[in-house]
């Protein structure tokens, strides 16, 4: 099998076609990404569509200097900022990664037929941005910490301190969760 | 190892790995501290629970549109782009293949000099020809060889090997066309559909995949397929649709995606 960056490197040279072997590769991938980052189906859907445009459209960019899956988390966590903003095109975008009240219905109003998956699909929907994608990338993603290092442009440590603190931020809105649904 | 250190290094344990020596450390340390222990089952379990979310399947409009979208760049870059004979002779020369058929061509050529030279003949351009065939059928000979073993993984990679090639001959054509009738694994139809795509501008394969629609058991890879005559507008393939639509025993996502099929092409 050839890897992804011999595939993007002849998509990048015009054989435009073998975009569909990495499309195949990642779609259902990046949608779930941005799903979890969005809770939003159809926007997510959209958002996936619209990433693999930037890829065509941004082929020539692609130097092999990075992994590919790296470039295109890139463009990923770009598209949704850009989706951020466009929402909220008053709030500053840093705001936008911080901590906000869950929208999530009140968990004693639907205890009975919440489900496990749901419960933590909304404790992870309660993280504050950065800390729902870094796990996103390293759990999800399956990317190294070092790569989640570069897409956050901070240190491999501070990764890693991240993804600790994540954790157990999860875990206690999980406990939460599941202490409303007794 | 201190609790400190022991903390900082559960997350490497957790998705990195660590090497076996700073592994074992840690380990001990978590055996003889009972409060870094239970950070590291909170930790561990909740990463492991993550496991249990569901990956989410997107809707069939995704797909469909990806390869209308990508159809249309195709045809645009086709008609702006008809590379220059260097960089063709770059990326011919590039592929691995070919550096495999390099090796063998200079061993040939090593033959071939040594034969003009030892029969005098003045004529070289025959065998000049004939090294040339040999070099351009090696990469098809070689892909064609991996699309016929028995293992699932070979012809995966033998249909991955068919898209460095320009010019396909009939041979490994109608092998990729038979491997989507009736190669038993189903990832490798599903691939043999992708592979096929990338020659889908010859008149054969459309007819062929066209009819191959009417043959196919699994969803998957009738839902490739109808996805594939959608982003090739293959109008002739209205009628197989149409017999989906009409089988009862079809499954119903199935019908569905054939059903608007149908008013994509048409």
């Amino acid at each position: 099998m050839p890897d992804d960056e011999q595939v993007m490197a002849q998509v990048r040279e015009g054989r435009v076609e073998m975009l569909a072997v990495l499309f195949e590769r990642y779609h259902v991938r990046l949608f779930n990404f941005f799903l979890r980052l969005t809770a939003d189906r159809p926007l997510s859907e959209d958002l996936t569509q619209e990433l693999f445009l930037r890829i065509l459209k941004y082929r020539h960019t692609f130097r092999g200097e990075s992994k590919f899956s790296t470039w295109m988390y890139q463009i990923a966590r770009n598209l949704h900022i850009d989706q951020l903003r466009s929402r909220h095109p008053e709030i500053p975008i840093d705001d936008l990664f911080k901590e906000k009240p869950s929208t999530q219905p009140c968990p004693a109003q639907n205890a009975e037929t919440r489900q496990e998956a749901d419960l933590l699909a909304q404790a992870l929907e309660r993280l504050p941005l950065r800390k729902r994608e870094v796990l996103l990338l390293s759990r999800f993603q399956n990317l190294k910490y070092q790569e989640v290092a570069r897409l956050l442009e901070c240190s491999v440590e501070n990764v890693k301190t991240l993804v600790h603190r994540s954790l157990k931020e999860l875990r206690r809105h999980y406990l939460d969760l599941q202490g409303g649904t007794q | 190892m201190n609790c400190r250190e022991a903390r900082g290094k559960i997350p490497d344990l957790l998705n990195d790995g660590l090497a076996a020596a700073e592994e074992s450390r840690l380990r001990e340390h978590l055996l003889s501290c009972p409060s870094c222990r239970e950070e590291f089952q909170e930790l561990s379990e909740t990463w492991a629970r993550l496991g249990i979310l569901p990956e989410v399947q997107p809707g069939p409009e995704l797909r469909r549109n990806f390869y209308r979208q990508l159809e249309l760049e195709r045809r645009e870059t086709a008609a702006a782009l008809r590379p220059s004979w260097r960089q063709q002779w770059r990326r011919f020369l590039s592929a691995p293949v070919m550096r495999m058929a390099a090796s063998f061509l200079v061993v040939l050529a090593v033959f071939a000099s040594g034969f003009f030279l030892g029969n005098g003949q003045k004529d070289g351009s025959g065998q000049i020809q004939r090294l040339s065939r040999e070099k351009d059928s090696l990469q098809q000979q070689f892909s064609l060889s991996l699309l016929t073993q028995p293992s699932a993984s070979a012809r995966l990679q033998g249909l991955s090997l068919t898209s460095r090639l320009q010019d396909p001959d009939p041979a490994l054509l109608k092998t990729l066309l038979a491997m989507l009738d009736e190669d038993p694994s189903v990832n490798v139809r599903l691939s043999a559909v992708d592979a096929l795509y990338l020659f889908a501008d010859r008149e054969e394969v459309r007819a062929a995949i066209t009819a191959s629609l009417a043959r196919q058991t699994s969803p998957l890879v009738q839902i490739a397929l109808i996805d594939l005559m959608v982003a090739l507008k293959e109008k002739r393939a209205a009628a197989a649709l149409k017999k989906l639509v009409d089988d009862g025993q079809i499954l119903p996502e199935v019908r569905q995606r054939a059903q608007s099929g149908i008013s994509h092409i048409l």
